[in-house]
């Protein structure tokens, strides 16, 4: 269990990691076993939140989770710059953050959004590549036991197993136009939580404030969208 | 910009039609109905920015800062889920099933981009135009009043 922060960052972007994304994966579809280990790691740890959290291009998806504010429900992602999970694909190994509010080396953002302090996350493989982080977040500092920590790598590695099964549905590109196309269609499974939100506001199950605070955690993808159009 | 909202209302429901066309259609004969939603989409998305411009430019006028700032939420939205879909249609997998599968994201984001314009920008739309034609105070509902 390690509590450096990896910075070099460039294992997220390798193009052989981000194919092992596709429609199974990051499908907002709740998956009952994926449900039911966060729900165990929750109740195992006493941190509220517990995550399935995948880190694609340029945001973390939220196949599962539990504990999250009902905006982060809607949009089930943030942007990937801003989250802890990151760390824990870019380094391949699992990470412990006792106070992520008194470590500089960490994003501030989400912290200072939703007051996140205590990280523990497992790195989480599909077929060979380390696509995400299974996760436990508390609001207060705070660390685990050695029991609990075991326990929670063992619900790592069960959902690395559940997601791996998944992934077996979709054949993964082989050819240039094939991984083009998993580029292309990467870049609308990525916008749909800005359109989750938006519908989710629209019906009135979000204020807009939630709204907002949603929309800011997710706005490295405006920015982005904003700096292709302008040049 | 009344009419122009009604022509993309309209529009609205032949895409929805080929939506649901291309999601029962056979993996084998996905691509000419492909082909043709990227047709009618291209266009439709066009004018859907140029409403998004006369809009803001009649909210700046009469509309209040949150109006404002939900519009440009909404035209980043168009704009981000325009981009990338256009790209995937612009790209369609060689491998039939597999873009069957990948299909039922993109459709889902189109009707759920489709859905929220009728329920929040085209409302506004038509209330601005109105006030515009009338000389009037936009109303509005008890909903978007709640929003504010």
């Amino acid at each position: 269990m390690s509590t450096r922060i990896p910075s070099d960052l460039t294992a997220l972007d390798t193009p052989v990691r981000l194919q092992a994304f596709d429609a199974s994966l990051l499908d907002t579809t709740p998956d009952a076993e994926l449900q039911r280990l966060v729900g165990e790691a929750s109740a195992v740890t006493g941190f509220p939140i517990a995550l399935v959290s995948l880190v694609v291009s340029r945001i973390q998806f939220f196949r599962a989770q539990v504990g999250l504010p009902p905006e982060l429900d809607a949009s089930r992602a943030t942007d990937r710059c801003t989250s802890l999970c990151q760390f824990v694909v870019a380094g391949e190994r699992p990470l412990q953050v006792e106070d992520a509010a008194s470590d500089p080396a960490l994003p501030s953002d989400l912290v200072a959004r939703y007051g996140i302090r205590a990280y523990v996350g497992f790195p989480l493989r599909v077929a060979g590549q380390t696509v995400g982080s299974f996760c436990v977040i508390d609001v207060k500092p705070g660390r685990l036991e050695p029991a609990a920590l075991g326990r929670l790598e063992e619900l790592a590695r069960l959902a690395s197993a559940r997601l791996e099964e998944l992934a077996r549905q979709t054949p993964a590109p082989r050819t240039e136009d094939e991984a083009r196309a998993q580029q292309a269609w990467l870049a609308v499974a990525e916008a749909q939580p800005l359109l989750n939100l938006g519908s989710r506001f629209a019906e009135g199950k979000l204020s807009l404030e939630e709204f907002q605070r949603a929309l800011g955690a997710l706005a490295g993808l405006a920015d982005e969208d904003s700096r292709r159009s302008a040049k | 910009m009344l009419g122009r909202v009604d022509a993309l209302k309209e529009e609205h429901g032949r895409l929805r039609a080929l939506l649901g066309q291309c999601e029962s259609a056979p993996a084998l004969e996905l691509s000419p109905l492909l082909a043709q939603l990227r047709e009618q989409l291209r266009p439709h998305l066009q004018a859907k920015q140029s409403l998004y411009v006369q809009a803001v430019e009649a909210i700046q006028t009469s509309g209040t800062p949150t109006e404002l700032s939900l519009l440009g939420i909404f035209r980043t939205n168009l704009s981000v889920v325009s981009g990338a879909v256009m790209g995937f249609l612009d790209a369609p997998d060689p491998h039939p099933e597999r873009l069957r599968e990948r299909l039922r994201t993109v459709v889902g984001a189109l009707r759920s981009l489709l859905d929220t314009e009728e329920k929040v920008v085209f409302p506004l739309c038509t209330r601005y135009s109105k006030a515009a034609g009338t000389g009037a105070a936009p109303h509005r509902s008890r909903f978007e009043e709640g929003r504010r």
